[in-house]
């Protein structure tokens, strides 16, 4: 396996890319008992955030490289690439989603189930369900990610030029953010409401992750220096933050002797248009993670990290296949779930996620030994391309 | 590359692994269950459903406490349609004045409850506060959250919804119990039910009402040979249905006595 890690880049932002798009399996399969440990249970951010920020600083580095080489219009082209791809993707599991709906109706002998609860918008309004799906208007249960994902590369391709001027990238981004929270502006859903995730929100995550990833020419990219003050602060931040998840679940008499506003802001802390707090508790975390893990940790190579890093390096076919195969999981503990169940659940997940990545990885490499090979055939004549 | 190949081998078992998990695992606690009810219901019934204590929550129904102690408890249950109905001849909200007496004999228990099929929080919501001027209750058990997370409304207004419910009920002179999800493992396959299960218990904790924990303790009866919807055969399902009623019964009215206790 360590021959197909690439070990130039930054592997500590691989290994937790990794260790988040794990977590987006267990955490899309509700019933699963690793759900229980998961950062969401004592992070006031769970691991989607952790994926789209480090989507931003994977994909800051990688284009911005790109757009410095080859030009914006390559790059953003590329990227588009990329969202034809999810998009793709996404519909495709949207189709599998309807199928799973469907089946597991049939085999809890429940089709009542599915009228009484209106849960059958595919059945009930077939065609229009097909437009709202393409559109991503109509987003099902757990297919939420992808449509944000797909919008926030969107969204970069027009912004790649902002990448050199990396001031300006996040006084934009911070107050399209801004403007969003105050106005709550969101893309529409036909369900009523927003998206779930809302992406003209979320892109501030993505826009910091670009930022600190790449440097333009001339420049280091975006860092905070190590200082107690700033530590004092994350820490200020993080730990009441992750008590107060914690006393949700465990001592919630303890939250109702907060004094007055406390109790109701924690309450507001919403996910859709990423209240501050999740923001802040996501960047915190990473700069504690950057100073406390060197950048050339032995352990980042050890048996224990490596799968994770080949993950988080095939970030795309993985996260795809994560979200694919919580579809199966679900499926597997509506049967059972007991612990031969969470076993094989969990056990399969990991092994098929770590496999598809060894998979992209070893395919990614010999593609590219394929194109620095010269062309062994004769030049076209004029004649073959008339 | 030799930990890959075994990998691979336990790809290529697993879905074995699986397909007989599946048929052995289910199977067990649907004889056990026919079982049970074959020897008779009503003994059955109480040792089936018992609710661990760290399931109830003790705290914050002082008016409800309040009222035991005097002598007269009112209580108004509304939600879905199963609030009302149940779905069966004796629903919960039907049981919990004799378990109450069974506890507290001289206590005058008044129960109403409003239900609809299908109603979102605000349409929940809208029923419980047509009926408080007539009740007058002490307590209001505000069912809900299934249907919001079946059709993946917004969290945030359910959010809302719960804040200003609670509000206002309050402000009517009773107590807030808001009871949770149903569990069911084709909900939990099919809606993200946990994200709405977060919110509303976030709300409760910092609201400071009560919560009555349905999805956990369905969860815990259906793990424990307790009543299992999803499981019961044709022929037993509206046996199965009353016992779950008579065991929702007994852990609302467990969570009573706990507050009770408590104060």
């Amino acid at each position: 396996m360590q021959h197909l890690i690439r070990s130039a880049r930054d592997l500590r932002a691989d290994l937790f890319r990794g260790i988040a798009l794990w977590f987006i399996f267990i955490n899309h399969v509700p019933g699963n008992w690793l759900g229980l440990f998961t950062i969401r249970n004592f992070m006031m951010a769970d691991a989607t955030e952790v994926f789209v920020f480090l989507a931003g600083y994977a994909g800051g580095i990688a284009y911005g490289l790109l757009m410095l080489r080859e030009g914006w219009f390559f790059a953003a082209a590329r990227v588009m690439g990329r969202v034809g791809t999810l998009y793709v993707a996404h519909i495709f599991l949207f189709v599998v989603f309807t199928a799973q709906v469907g089946f597991s109706a049939q085999a809890l002998d429940r089709a009542a189930y599915l009228d009484e609860l209106q849960m059958d918008a595919f059945g009930n309004a077939p065609y229009e369900a097909l437009v709202q799906a393409l559109l991503l208007v109509f987003q099902p249960a757990f297919l939420n990610i992808l449509p944000l994902y797909i919008v926030l590369l969107a969204m970069f391709a027009v912004a790649l030029p902002l990448l050199l001027r990396p001031g300006l990238l996040l006084a934009c981004s911070l107050l399209l953010y801004a403007a969003v929270r105050l106005w709550g502006i969101n893309l529409p859903s036909w369900t009523g409401g927003g998206w779930f995730f809302n992406p003209l929100a979320w892109q501030l995550l993505f826009a910091c992750g670009v930022a600190i990833g790449f440097a333009p020419p001339g420049r280091s990219a975006f860092r905070l220096p190590w200082s107690p003050w700033i530590l004092a602060a994350c820490l200020a931040l993080l730990i009441p933050c992750g008590a107060a998840v914690l006393a949700v679940w465990h001592a919630p008499e303890w939250l109702a002797t907060l004094p007055g506003p406390w109790a109701a802001m924690l309450d507001g802390v919403d996910k859709t248009s990423l209240h501050p707090l999740r923001l802040l508790s996501v960047l915190a975390a990473t700069y504690l993670l950057a100073h406390l893990v060197p950048r050339g940790a032995a352990w980042l190579n050890g048996a224990l990290a490596r799968p994770f890093v080949l993950m988080g390096q095939q970030g795309l076919p993985v996260f795809c296949a994560s979200i694919f195969l919580s579809f199966l999981g679900r499926l597997a503990l509506e049967r059972a779930d007991g612990w031969t169940m969470q076993l094989s659940v969990n056990g399969l997940g990991f092994l098929c996620l770590v496999g598809v990545a060894w998979v992209a990885a070893w395919y990614g490499q010999k593609l590219r030994a394929v194109k620095v090979v010269p062309n062994p055939l004769p030049p076209r004549t004029a004649a073959d391309t008339a | 590359m030799r930990r890959f190949l075994l990998a691979l081998v336990l790809l290529a078992v697993g879905p074995a692994l699986l397909g007989a998990g599946s048929v052995w695992l289910p199977a067990g606690p649907a004889w056990l269950r026919a079982g049970t009810f074959l020897l008779g219901a009503g003994t059955a019934t109480a040792a089936t459903c018992d609710v661990p204590t760290d399931l109830v929550d003790s705290s914050a129904l002082p008016r409800s406490v309040a009222a035991i102690r005097q002598g007269e408890l009112r209580i108004l249950v509304g939600g879905s349609a199963t609030a009302e109905a149940g779905g069966s001849t004796q629903p919960y909200h039907a049981r919990i004045a004799a378990l109450l007496n069974e506890h507290f004999p001289a206590l005058r228990v008044v129960v109403e409850a409003r239900g609809q099929r299908g109603a979102t929080a605000p349409e929940s919501l809208a029923l419980i506060l047509r009926e408080l001027p007539a009740l007058r209750p002490h307590l209001v058990i505000w069912q809900t959250g299934t249907v919001e997370a079946v059709r993946s409304l917004e969290v945030d207004e359910l959010t809302h919804t719960l804040n200003d419910g609670i509000t206002r009920i309050r402000a009517a002179g009773a107590d807030v119990a808001l009871m949770d999800q149903q569990f069911s493992r084709f909900l939990r396959a099919n809606a993200d039910i946990d994200r709405y299960r977060d919110a509303m218990r976030m709300t409760a904790a910092a609201e400071g009402v009560s919560l009555l924990r349905r999805y956990d303790w369905m969860r815990h009866w259906v793990e424990s040979d307790g009543p299992d919807m999803e499981r019961a055969s044709r022929p037993d399902r509206s046996a199965t249905l009353a016992q779950l009623q008579d065991c929702l019964a007994r852990a609302i009215t467990a969570q009573l006595r706990a507050a009770v206790r408590s104060r």
